[in-house]
């Protein structure tokens, strides 16, 4: 299989392959192609036009981009783009000062406010211990957000270091490098993360080291393709003509433009990781209960889906539209940088 | 002759990808830290006697150097024996064996539901006014940034717990087995549609297209009849990959729904930290997956002229 066909692959199988992906995808985790990513083809990706672009290609790789079909979706993506990005900015309010935005505690109950439908004094009603469900939710977003992006950091950090130094490296060691990546890419994304819950446990910490392990394979392989590229780019052969460190060439050159088109692609990741991190905690294998968190929320919520809806529908949404904002706005980042929506 | 001598290197490149699978997956148990003896006599709180415990070792061949280990496992491997699990006491291959046949019913389910909703509707809004596109990719959107456990818990509020008309779990009648491959087969559904579409746009605006048109074809005769064939391979592709996937989005689906099935097998092996369960099931979704790629590469090399080409 073409190594570009498998980063495309393992972005769908998550749970992945969602999959979360997906499997993945998904895996209760679910995946998400990046749409308009697919169509720049790796083959052609060693001219200096193509070094900033990331080689996914679709499979099989052969026609060039719509242009037209990309410049309709951007024009109508335009008042969703806006809604994720207010959505985010409420989202980070919420991260940031949560007692800001609710009143009261996540975490003290009151037996006599138990299972009151949405009102005017609880807007999303009360749980099963009589606690404000919108309180609940407001605090649940800084786990969910810290969950999302420590994930894709130590994802993208740990696959940088593999990829650039296995792309720098002799032949051989590069080949072995993405050899064992290759394998590793074969296993599902989400039953890699539930090897690592395994053998550490249970908990936040865990669970993102277990969301970061299964990531870490497919952010070498792109950081690697794109070192491939880049050190044979005429910029670099001047740095090193020029007489720079060997050390500066790589960290000034090289990294930096290795690693841009793939944090890009990493905001993407972070909405798909807050959604497996939601279900790895609706497993039960997140926070334990009385924390805020919204898989575990809804997990709970389910055992009272006949008498109370509202503890299943409002962390649901919540997710959903956390999810899908970031993703929006990953999507449209991913496009600017490909030059195409600028 | 080339062609068969990519063929066979192709297939030697899938040998080696299982074999590094298995690799990694032995790598894997000697990593557990503890004692391999003691976690299958049921962990420390089972306060095993030494000699019990060097008996078990002798047993399992534990006392033996790793490259012995190592030779051992990947022999057994070769056989179809992949262990035995700590904590249900029968073989891994047992284990998996029993539930197996609920989850493929699940997938082939799902499978067959995500492609036809998708097929249709990709089929019926590709090239179309900008707002039914925007609708449709808008919709595939959401459906695919749903998680989806949060999507089988709306359908289950929805379906069984405001409408009654289908149950919430159970595994008898073909009602219970909606909501599941609903819930399993949604978000695929929209992942292959949005490729779909890209497909049939590029495949719509080709000289074949114009040419059928001119000659007088209906747009639901150079749809169906022309578009979608062309379009059909990368689906096909994806759908083989999708269903390599599935034991990953059974996990979810098989906890939520209360059914019985191999991901909530791993996850039960998850919660009590078996390991060679977990890490059986594992390396069979990887098997599956590249045994996946590379039926479908070698397909690519016979069917496709382009592929054989380059």
């Amino acid at each position: 299989m073409r190594p570009d066909e498998e980063l495309l692959m393992s972005e769908w199988a998550l749970s992945g392959r969602a999959a979360s992906d997906p499997t993945k995808a998904e895996a209760g985790v679910t995946p998400i192609p990046n749409g308009g990513v697919s169509s720049v083809s790796a083959a052609n990706s060693d001219t200096w036009s193509d070094i900033g672009k990331i080689g996914l290609a679709s499979v099989p790789p052969k026609r060039s981009d719509n242009e037209g079909e990309t410049r309709l979706q951007r024009r109508d993506m335009r008042p969703g783009l806006v809604i994720a990005s207010l959505i985010l900015a409420v989202l980070m309010a919420a991260a940031i000062a949560p007692n800001r935005l609710a009143d009261g505690d996540p975490l003290e109950g009151n037996a006599r406010q138990a299972f009151r439908a949405p009102s005017f004094a609880h807007p999303l009603g009360t749980d099963e211990n009589g606690r404000d469900v919108w309180t609940r939710l407001v605090y649940g977003a800084r786990p969910s957000l810290v969950l999302g992006f420590a994930a894709t950091v130590f994802a993208v950090v740990l696959g940088a270091a593999i990829g650039l130094f296995s792309g720098l490296s002799h032949p051989l060691v590069d080949n072995f490098v993405m050899r064992v990546a290759d394998v590793l890419m074969a296993f599902p994304e989400y039953l890699v993360a539930l090897v690592v819950i395994t053998y550490c446990g249970h908990g936040t910490l865990n669970e993102i080291a277990a969301l970061a392990t299964a990531s870490v394979p497919r952010f070498a392989r792109m950081v690697r393709a794109q070192t491939q590229i880049i050190r044979r780019a005429p910029y670099v052969e001047a740095a090193t003509a020029l007489g720079l460190r060997g050390s500066t060439v790589i960290i000034r050159h090289v990294l930096a433009n290795a690693i841009r088109p793939v944090l890009v692609l990493a905001t993407i990741d972070v909405g798909l990781k807050i959604g497996a991190g939601a279900s790895l905690s609706f497993l039960g294998f997140g926070a334990p209960p009385p924390s805020p968190e919204w898989g575990l929320m809804l997990s709970v919520g389910r055992d009272f889906l006949a008498n109370a809806w509202w503890l299943t529908a409002f962390p649901a949404v919540a997710i959903i539209l956390t999810v899908l904002s970031v993703t929006t706005v990953g999507r449209e980042l991913v496009r600017r940088s490909e030059g195409r929506g600028l | 002759m080339m062609l068969w001598r990519r063929i066979f290197l192709r297939i030697g490149a899938g040998i080696g990808a299982l074999w590094g699978a298995a690799t990694l997956t032995f790598i894997a148990i000697n990593l557990t830290g503890g004692d391999t003896a003691l976690a299958i006599l049921g962990g420390p709180d089972a306060l095993p006697t030494e000699q019990v415990l060097h008996r078990v070792r002798s047993e399992y061949g534990l006392d033996k150097p790793l490259v012995e280990q190592y030779a051992r496992y990947l022999w057994q491997l070769v056989q179809g024996d992949l262990g035995e699990s700590y904590t249900l006491r029968i073989t891994v291959i047992k284990a998996i064996g029993q539930q197996l046949a609920a989850t493929t019913q699940l997938s082939l389910c799902g499978t067959a539901l995500a492609l036809a909703v998708s097929i249709p509707c990709a089929v019926l809004t590709a090239k179309r006014k900008a707002w039914i596109v925007s609708l449709a990719s808008g919709l595939e959107l959401v459906l695919s940034s749903t998680p989806s456990f949060v999507l089988g818990t709306l359908l289950l509020l929805v379906f069984s717990f405001q409408l009654h008309i289908l149950p919430a779990t159970g595994t008898e009648e073909w009602q219970s087995l909606v909501l599941p491959a609903l819930t399993l087969g949604l978000p695929v559904s929209a992942l292959l549609g949005q490729v779909l579409r890209r497909e049939l746009d590029d495949i719509l605006e080709q000289p074949f297209i114009v040419m059928a048109r001119a000659r007088g074809m209906s747009d639901a005769g150079v749809r169906l009849g022309r578009a979608l064939g062309h379009a059909m391979i990368p689906l096909v592709t994806m759908s083989g990959f999708l269903f390599a996937s599935f034991v990953g989005l059974a996990v979810v689906v098989e906890t939520l729904f209360a059914r019985q099935g191999v991901g909530r097998l791993l996850v039960d092996a998850t919660t009590n930290k078996d390991v060679p369960l977990v890490l059986g099931i594992t390396l069979l979704c990887a098997a599956i997956y590249v045994s996946v790629s590379l039926v479908v590469d070698l397909l690519y090399l016979i069917i496709d002229p382009r592929v054989r080409a380059s």
